[in-house]
């Protein structure tokens, strides 16, 4: 990586941030928002559920799903460790790993960067896996196959269900797919982005330091908060 | 080295902190089921500490810890109005008529 660092024109120094990490936050702010309604509607048709409402714990992997939020937890560290990289001079000692040290270099920020790209490609991989589950199982909320419930959750009556409780598993479904599959889309852009910074720095393309520097904190910013939506997704639809 | 050069916290031991936290969630509910605690602690408890991590995620790993008040004030904006829509979504379900 270049030693040379070269000034940055139009920098915003009303917010303290530069225009591409401000336009950032602008565009999370956004996306939060539509989250929010997301939410807000799965809040609004489980609160009008009540009891009847499915126990989510019987029909979703709960220890799996738990593994692949420390996946993005860790996909959360190995980004910032790419900044903090990118972010320090070349020789100057960086942490790898609790405990151990080495001098910073181009390798060290792309080791990151890519880790990053893997951890994230792994969760797309499990969104997949618990998707073509259920839908091989014939729950998708059109046309929703009650007799296959048993075999996901064996200590499911069919007879004992009330009409009420019949009603709001596709609607339950629904929401696990509008919720999980609107993130899975954010985490596969991720991926995709996350993955054009570490090609480009690769190629050499960022003339500066400052450059790559700004570039992987704008997408780490990106990248964070689709960590912080799942941690909120995997509490309000997963466990509670 | 950036123009808006920011100090770097202990990732690691944030990322501890945070599988920490996410140990207990896990684990919460059957704990709650367990000791026969009311519907309300699962879910206060749960919140309680998805917050938690979301606000560590926030303020150490997009480094708004380190940011202008500006920013984190306007950053704030979305919280503000999930929260409102959020309230307003619970009245209308509620069946709560405050006029």
């Amino acid at each position: 990586m270049s030693q040379t660092t070269t000034a940055k024109a139009g920098s915003s120094q009303d917010f303290g941030a530069n225009r591409n990490k401000l336009g950032m936050w602008f565009f999370l702010c956004a996306d939060a928002m539509m989250f929010a309604g997301l939410f807000g509607g799965y809040f609004m048709v489980r609160l009008a559920n009540g009891e009847a409402w499915p126990i989510a714990q019987h029909y979703l992997n709960i220890p799996l799903t738990a593994v692949f939020t420390f996946d993005l937890i860790i996909s959360s560290v190995t980004m910032v460790k790419a900044y903090e990289s990118a972010d320090t001079p070349d020789g100057e000692p960086i942490g790898v790993l609790p405990g151990l040290t080495v001098s910073n270099a181009p390798w060290v920020l792309r080791t990151f960067l890519g880790l990053t790209v893997l951890f994230g490609a792994a969760f797309i991989g499990f969104q997949y896996y618990e998707w073509s589950h259920f839908i091989n199982y014939g729950l998708l909320p059109w046309d929703f196959h009650y007799e296959e419930l048993t075999h996901i959750y064996h200590g499911l009556e069919l007879g004992t269900l009330s009409g009420a409780q019949k009603a709001a598993f596709p609607l339950f479904f629904g929401c696990f797919y509008a919720l999980t599959g609107f993130h899975g889309f954010h985490v596969t852009c991720g991926v995709i982005y996350n993955s054009v910074i570490l090609i480009n720095d690769c190629r050499g393309k960022y003339e500066s330091d400052d450059e790559a520097a700004e570039s992987i904190e704008t997408a780490g910013l990106y990248w964070h908060f689709v960590d912080l939506v799942w941690i909120l997704l995997f509490t309000f639809i997963y466990l509670v | 080295m950036t123009q808006e050069a920011h100090e770097h916290p202990p990732y690691f031991l944030i990322c501890g902190a945070l599988a920490v936290l996410t140990i207990i969630e896990v684990y919460l509910p059957g704990l709650v089921e367990m000791w026969e605690l009311s519907y309300f602690v699962n879910f206060w408890g749960l919140t309680f500490l998805a917050v938690v991590k979301a606000t560590l995620v926030a303020l150490f790993f997009m480094h708004l810890w380190f940011e202008k008040i500006r920013l984190k004030l306007f950053i704030m904006t979305p919280v503000v109005g999930t929260l409102l829509l959020l309230l307003a979504l619970l009245v209308d379900a509620l069946g709560i008529t405050p006029f």
